[in-house]
């Protein structure tokens, strides 16, 4: 009678935490408007975990330091939104005007080649990968300028929500994780905490190394091409920032509009622009991806392709980021998994 | 100047500054009495009667005790099992623990000892980088353990790397009288081994 009755209240302890975790879950991702923000605001938690653990060990008031960090990151979030967007948003309308230009240099370009294949090898090519490609370019721009002011609002909306959901997990975070780790069942409770704080680390720390990573590419090329006087440099800049985010393509990725704008302009500063790429791109494969990157993610490169199809077909580009520290996850998880239920005959 | 009118002197000028009630002050005497009733319970006070724990400051350990975790079992329920991955250390708030050896699949396995109130087990957790629990810990009656896990000894190594230190301190001083206490029971051991032996080469004569 004794027995059945803790088999039934054990029951009922894992019916209530999974009940609650999935409702946790599913009220998140039923509610976009809430996910995104609070996904920030969790991610930049961590980011920001080192600076909270050195005020914490100077004594400082908690409530004092979450108050300083949200005026900062409310400042942090709508200065570059006021005043970078305006300077970005000229370069995005000169670009309106450039686009036909780089559609006829390309349809050009495409003709001399198509000829001299003729000429030289009697075969005439049929298909037409121009049109396509300007098709593809001009609904994206058009997505672009439709989305633009929307995603403005949003921006500037996160721009308060973010610090705010900031500041509550600053504050009471580890009172919810406390609180959450009481429902945890008994038998599960010290895996399921350790794998909670694992994916905690490898994700906050993958973040804040990419967040870093793209920082200093983006950096350097804007700069770089500042100096050089290349056309549309704070645009190529941030695209090849974000374009950084994805392994291996992503540096050539971000090229690829740079090396169009300057064959197009028929631009003298071509070659200077390929070295500053290549400059960058050895600053970060040499300096920046083994310092920060590499000591996070040990993964195959197979695994970290594949992760990232799956990623951008998931959730696009946020998919993208995401889906790499989450593949190293699953191999930690996967990996304990198999030494509980092999490699440990003992514990069966 | 007697000490009347030297408190004479002092109220007459007001050098006694103002006479608002010091709440911070006040709330200290209260928790610093030994009369007091929160000083008779709670997680803090029993951390204090742990031996190991000897070294640390009553600051610290309240700063210890916000990362325990407070968790119960019942009468024979599993804490942990002998062979699998290990993450947290414990000790007893309140019951008894069997450590038992073996008792893998339908063997009920050895009880090497029972622990009480105030002792504690899995500490290996904390050192090891992927700990295996070398025995099964299960509560002899309904137990309430506050547990520490490896999480907590990150985040608590960054945030107060003093406490961090004395506890990590304490942890050793823990394995190495397990240490000690399995060197002297070889010792005994090899002793009566060599008597064994040397009975039964008599015996062989």
């Amino acid at each position: 009678m004794n027995q059945s009755k803790r088999l039934s209240n054990r029951l009922l302890k894992n019916i209530f935490f999974f009940g609650i975790t999935l409702s946790i879950g599913v009220v998140l991702f039923a509610l976009p408007r809430i996910l995104i923000p609070f996904g920030i605001a969790y991610i930049l938690s961590l980011m920001v975990r080192p600076l909270v653990n050195v005020f914490y060990s100077s004594n400082f008031q908690k409530k004092t330091f979450a108050v300083l960090l949200t005026v900062l990151f409310i400042f942090a979030f709508i200065y570059p939104v006021v005043t970078g967007v305006s300077s970005i948003g000229d370069e995005a309308h000169k670009l309106e005007f450039y686009l036909p230009r780089a559609e006829s240099y390309l349809r050009q370009q495409y003709l001399e080649f198509k000829d001299v294949v003729f000429q030289r090898l009697n075969y005439e090519i049929k298909v037409n990968p121009v049109d396509e490609l300007v098709r593809i370019g001009q609904e994206y721009t058009q997505s672009l300028f439709i989305y633009l002011p929307k995603l403005l609002g949003s921006l500037l909306e996160w721009g308060l929500i973010i610090p705010l959901f900031l500041v509550f997990i600053l504050k009471d975070g580890r009172k919810l994780r406390f609180s959450y780790i009481k429902i945890i069942p008994n038998h599960m409770v010290e895996k399921a905490y350790y794998f909670f704080h694992q994916f905690n680390t490898k994700f906050g720390d993958y973040i804040f190394a990419k967040f870093v990573e793209a920082a200093i590419v983006g950096t350097v090329i804007t700069t770089g091409l500042l100096i050089i006087e290349f056309p549309f440099a704070l645009l190529l800049g941030l695209f090849a920032a974000i374009t950084n985010i994805l392994p291996y393509i992503g540096p050539l990725l971000g090229f690829i509009p740079a090396l169009i704008v300057g064959l197009v302009d028929q631009s003298p500063a071509l070659g200077q622009m390929t070295l500053l790429y290549l400059i960058a791109n050895i600053i970060d494969l040499a300096l920046v991806f083994p310092i920060l990157v590499s000591k996070i993610v040990n993964l195959h490169p197979m695994v970290v392709v594949v992760s990232v199809i799956l990623g951008s077909q998931v959730a696009g580009i946020v998919g993208m980021i995401v889906s790499i520290p989450l593949a190293a996850f699953l191999k930690l998880f996967f990996v304990e998994i198999y030494n509980e239920l092999y490699a440990n005959p003992s514990a069966k | 100047m007697s000490y009347e009118s030297e408190i004479k002197e002092k109220t007459g000028t007001n050098s006694f500054g103002d006479d608002r009630l010091n709440i911070p002050v006040l709330k200290y005497f209260w928790q610093a009495s030994p009369l007091s009733g929160a000083r008779s319970k709670g997680v803090h006070n029993f951390l204090r009667k742990v031996r190991v724990l000897d070294n640390f400051t009553d600051y610290e350990l309240r700063r210890f005790s916000k990362f325990l975790h407070l968790r119960s079992f019942h009468a024979g329920e599993k804490i942990f099992l002998e062979g699998s991955g290990g993450f947290g250390f414990y000790l007893i708030y309140s019951g008894n623990v069997d450590i038992i050896s073996g008792g893998i699949g339908d063997d009920q396995g050895q009880i090497i000892t029972t622990l009480g109130e105030g002792e504690y087990f899995g500490e290996l957790a904390l050192l090891e980088e992927r700990s295996v629990r070398n025995a099964t810990a299960q509560a002899k009656n309904q137990v309430t353990l506050l547990a520490f896990f490896k999480p907590d000894l990150d985040e608590l190594t960054e945030r107060y790397p003093v406490v961090a230190s004395k506890l990590l301190r304490s942890v050793s001083l823990i394995v190495s009288r397990r240490f000690k206490a399995v060197a002297n029971e070889l010792k005994v051991l090899k002793e009566k081994l060599k008597v064994v032996e040397s009975e039964s080469k008599q015996k062989a004569k």
